[in-house]
């Protein structure tokens, strides 16, 4: 869709829908004195959160707010599908189903007592962690803590072979789905295969294959749930319509008294690079070709990473964003390009991608995009591309802090990847200090041609093979514009 | 992720849920371990689940309405603690309005209006954008256009300011033309390989024919090539007409400032609205099913649909209680059986979708393409058993109730969510106390009402079905279902007969008729 925010899109590719911070409470005006007089920021978001740990090692994040009846709870789970062991691909995520299908104390549907009471419930994967999360009327607030801790505590009594085959078929309808019948759907998959080793967590996609999936077995299950679902392994935050001291009492009644377990080891390779360049061209059942370039980058909250947030603006938002007005809006060799900062626990991916418009030979928007690029990277921002740049990110900041849900999400993503909740603030700070000079030197460091992975997705079958090769190091952008022509 | 496998757009996304006095919910029943004589005794604390605590006092946010001179009307609620803004200018006549001939010419007029505006060009205007950090959109749906911005509250002014160059005095240029038309071009090209296109396209189609609501809002391939520059600036200069328009302004901002950043901006556009004569074809007739090949797909795009009421329809209440239960939540009977029991998708949800002129109900899933002929079936069994073994039951309706009223103030916590429900109240026609008067509607809905609703939708034989799959796999399936076989191609247009199975005869196209 044109002129839409490309951050978000970013966000969920990584699975981090919520890692991009935004506001709480408006300061008074006291308040916001004392925080211009000791920052450069003005007016930035704050979300005020009592952290602490149970004597089991749960960590507790909590944020009061009355101005609305009802109580966002998110617990994040240290297990995602990084984690998994060789042929076993997807089933972290698949676990997550299983969550929802019943514990020892409420062997039903984990959305029957949620529904009718107008609260929503869901959970999420991805390679870094495991997330369950409630919206719900404060009045009901504790139903979240028992249902909950119920799953925690004693999911495996309820667990049977039936619901594990159901729920296997549910997820591979959902590969189909979200990724298979998907146009460019498997773009993610091919990737992450592409750009990182095979023993290198993020190789594989977080959804699995149909193989591993179909092998999974009910033991498996159950040593999952067994060293992963601990409170050693969890954070639990809850944002809404709560009094602090109550929700203590609620949080240590359902929680307190479990086995603390251990906390899962975090996988921790050698960050992997691209010494040379790869081209993978994969065929679907599609009218227009895509390319994608993509490449290694910096963690989520690590160096180098809000930069290249701030970089994407300037490359493709808005009609006068680098890589949109040379390719889209001038020389009309692309429908769209979107260029984004994927962030995520060990480091973060970044990919430019671009549909050919109609009749442009693919080659030829390949060249001509990494020649913008290049060019691109040759001059740092305009203080005219800062101001918006970091003008859309203080207004995101505000977007991502409205709801108490977003809020719950947040804090749970902060503890995921700093140990803290509170953090908005050195989050902020990151969009509002770099200089023009340090979003250039981001963009030459990271995005170099010699270090990329081209992903093509032509028009013909979806299940013709992916053909994989290396690449030298394209030639001078200028010069293979010549030799590509349709 | 799991959960919700379809997200609606827009309008037609927000759950009319609303307040808090309800009839007192019950959770289901914990289940009570039975305890084995060697095992501890039960944990007190999950005999039952916890007993809810007071309801707290809630009403909605009220919300203003004035009409100015020239016929413009705004809307205004002040809400929300956070510096944000969520605006819409919503302009009477949308897709419903384009030729027959030149099915995308609203939507394509739409998204011109900002391509250079006022004293702006088109990078210029963008640029301005930006720097006040307003996002823009431009959207058109059956009834309206929606010219949409969200931004910071303190940008409002000037925020108002490019909107009425936008929609007053669009620049309109020969060359922008070009270059968007190629744009939308392109992507109804690149639509095609999507099977939730074809399937929403086929679905219009077939419902409504080539009058109201049937043709594709963003249109064809051989529909925007028609289209002409003049065409685009006589439907600008038809659209951009204060009488009749609604301005809406949601967040956080106070109504004197609203009120007069809009006087100032749109208090000297001009302009009468001509009325526009729609007509709405007569309901197909008869079960007949409807495939758009996509050769090898995995998954079946499936919908059962059939025709339903407008925003005026006065069931719409209790259809709306009773879709919930029927596949609207996820424990709506059709998910719990095509996906918690069977594992046949990913998920699969029933839902009315209205207009100002007319509706219709379907229940959509994708799946699995050798599970398509089985998923009609229960879908079927389920509108069967809906109206004969098991109508819905007090508690259903219970839980159906509680669920929408329940939830409502959880749909208050963010700008945007506000500003689209704003917005809805004019694309429905509905007056600005609609929020404290729907709570009641709801409240009146009783179990009889909900069944009675329900009764017109058991009926196989006004269903149309709709599979944008394989026509391999699925047809044999359908063919054993004995339901009627038409093949359409990806534009939702009756396919070539070569393509067609042989036993079966094409009367896909509604005719003109009365308004439903």
């Amino acid at each position: 869709m044109k002129r839409r925010h490309v951050v978000p899109i970013a966000a969920l590719a990584a699975g981090l829908s919520v890692a991009v911070a935004a506001w709480a409470q408006k300061p008074s005006s006291t308040e916001r004195e004392a925080e211009q007089s000791k920052s450069t920021v003005v007016q930035g978001p704050s979300l005020p959160v009592t952290q602490y740990t149970l004597s089991n090692g749960l960590t507790v994040l909590l944020s009061e707010d009355h101005s609305l009846p009802s109580v966002a709870t998110h617990i994040v789970y240290l297990v995602g599908s990084g984690h998994e062991e060789k042929g076993r691909t997807g089933f972290a995520h698949l676990f997550e189903h299983l969550m929802f299908q019943g514990s020892q104390h409420f062997d039903q549907e984990y959305f029957a007592p949620f529904e009718p009471i107008g609260a929503r419930t869901n959970g999420t994967t991805n390679s870094d962690r495991t997330v369950y999360y409630e919206q719900i009327p404060s009045q009901f607030a504790e139903l979240s803590l028992w249902m909950e801790s119920d799953r925690m505590r004693s999911l495996l009594p309820a667990l049977s072979q039936e619901k594990l085959d159901n729920q296997r078929d549910v997820v591979k309808n959902e590969r189909r789905q979200r990724y298979e019948v998907t146009p460019y759907g498997m773009a993610w998959n091919y990737l992450d295969e592409a750009l990182y080793p095979e023993d290198h967590p993020y190789h594989h996609s977080t959804i699995g294959s149909h193989e591993d999936l179909t092998n999974a077995t009910l033991d498996e299950v159950k040593a999952f749930f067994n060293k992963y679902y601990v409170p050693k392994n969890a954070a639990l935050a809850i944002v809404g319509d709560f009094e602090e001291s109550s929700m203590r009492a609620l949080v240590e009644k359902y929680f307190g008294d479990m086995a603390p377990g251990e906390r899962a080891l975090a996988p921790a390779p050698v960050t992997p690079t691209i010494d040379t360049p790869k081209h993978w061209i994969a065929e679907d059942d599609v009218q227009l070709p895509m390319v994608y370039f993509a490449w290694i980058t910096p963690a989520l909250f690590a160096p180098g990473d809000a930069e290249l947030d701030l970089l994407s603006n300037v490359l493709s938002f808005g009609k006068t964003s680098r890589l949109f007005q040379s390719l889209v809006y001038e020389q009309k060799l692309a429908k769209d390009v979107s260029a984004y900062q994927a962030s995520q626990k060990l480091n973060g991916t970044y990919v430019i991608e671009a549909t050919a418009a109609p009749g442009t030979d693919l080659e030829e928007l390949a060249t001509a995009l990494q020649k913008e690029l290049e060019a691109a990277l040759e001059t740092p921002p305009t203080p005219s591309e800062m101001t918006r740049a970091r003008n859309d990110y203080k207004k995101d900041f505000f977007t991502r802090l409205e709801s108490f849900d977003n809020r719950a999400g947040l804090l749970a993503a902060y503890f995921l990847h700093t140990g803290k909740g509170d953090y908005v603030g050195e989050d902020y700070e990151r969009y509002i200090l770099p200089t023009p000079a340090d979003v250039q030197k981001a963009g030459k460091k990271y995005l170099d041609f010699s270090k990329v992975v081209r992903l093509d997705f032509i028009p013909g079958k979806k299940s013709t093979p992916v053909r994989k090769s290396t690449m030298t190091r394209p030639q001078a952008a200028s010069n293979a514009t010549q030799e590509t022509k349709k | 992720m799991r959960g919700l496998a379809y997200s609606y757009l827009a309008l037609s996304s927000l759950a009319w849920s609303f307040t808090l006095a309800c009839s007192s919910p019950k959770p289901p029943e914990a289940k009570a371990p039975t305890p084995k004589a060697e095992e501890p005794a039960p944990d007190p604390r999950y005999l039952a689940l916890p007993t809810p605590g007071e309801a707290p006092r809630w009403a909605p946010p009220a919300a203003n309405k004035v009409t100015l001179k020239n016929g413009l009307s705004i809307w205004q609620m002040n809400h929300g603690a956070t510096p944000l803004v969520s605006i819409h200018l919503m302009l009477p006549g949308g897709s419903a309005l384009d030729p027959k001939n030149k099915a995308g010419l609203t939507l394509l007029t739409a998204d011109m209006l900002d391509e250079g505006a006022g004293k702006y060009g088109a990078l210029e205007l963008s640029d301005r954008l930006g720097e006040l950090a307003t996002d823009y959109r431009s959207s058109a749906g059956v009834d309206y256009v929606l010219l949409s911005m969200e931004g910071l509250s303190e940008n409002l002014e000037e925020s108002l300011k490019l909107l009425a160059d936008i929609v007053m005095r669009p620049k309109l240029t020969k060359a922008e033309f070009d270059r968007r038309k190629q744009h939308h071009l392109a992507v109804a090209l690149s639509n095609q390989d999507d099977q939730g296109e074809a399937r929403q396209k086929a679905l219009s189609r077939v419902l409504f024919g080539e009058n109201y609501a049937g043709l594709p809002p963003s249109g064809t391939q051989k529909t925007l090539e028609a289209i002409t520059w003049q065409d685009v600036k006589n439907q600008a200069r038809a659209l951009s007409v204060p009488e009749g328009a609604h301005i809406v302004i949601a967040g956080m901002v106070d109504e004197a400032t609203a009120l007069s950043a809009v006087e100032r901006a749109f208090g000297s556009w001009k302009g009468k609205r001509k009325a526009a004569k729609l007509e709405v074809a007569e309901a197909p007739k008869g079960r007949r099913a409807y495939v758009v090949d996509f050769p090898g797909a995995a998954q079946s795009s499936l919908a059962i649909a059939t025709r339903a009421g407008s925003y005026s329809d006065p069931n719409q209440y209790a259809e709306d209680v009773m879709s919930q239960k029927v596949g609207e939540s996820f424990t709506g009977r059709i998910n719990m059986n095509l996906r918690e029991a069977k594992g046949y998708t990913y998920g699969a949800f029933s839902q009315f979708r209205r207009y100002q002129d007319s509706g219709y109900f379907w229940v959509a899933s994708n799946v699995k393409s050798e599970n398509t002929g089985d998923s009609i079936k229960e879908v079927f069994q389920e509108f069967a058993d809906l109206c004969a073994s098991r109508p819905l039951t007090e508690e259903e309706r219970n839980e159906s109730v509680d669920g929408l009223l329940l939830g409502y103030p959880m749909t208050f916590d963010q700008v945007s969510s506000l500003g689209y429900r704003l917005v809805s109240l004019p694309v429905r026609g509905r007056s600005v106390d609609y929020w404290t008067t729907w709570p009641d509607e709801i409240r009146k809905v009783t179990t009889a009402r909900t069944n009675e609703a329900a009764a017109p939708y058991c009926d196989p034989e006004r269903y149309s079905v709709i599979v944008a799959g394989d026509k391999k796999t699925v047809v044999p399936q359908l063919e054993k279902l004995g339901i009627p076989i038409t093949m359409l191609d990806r534009d939702g247009l009756t396919a070539p007969a070569a393509t067609a199975p042989a036993a079966t005869a094409p009367t896909a196209g509604a005719v003109v008729g009365k308004k439903n």
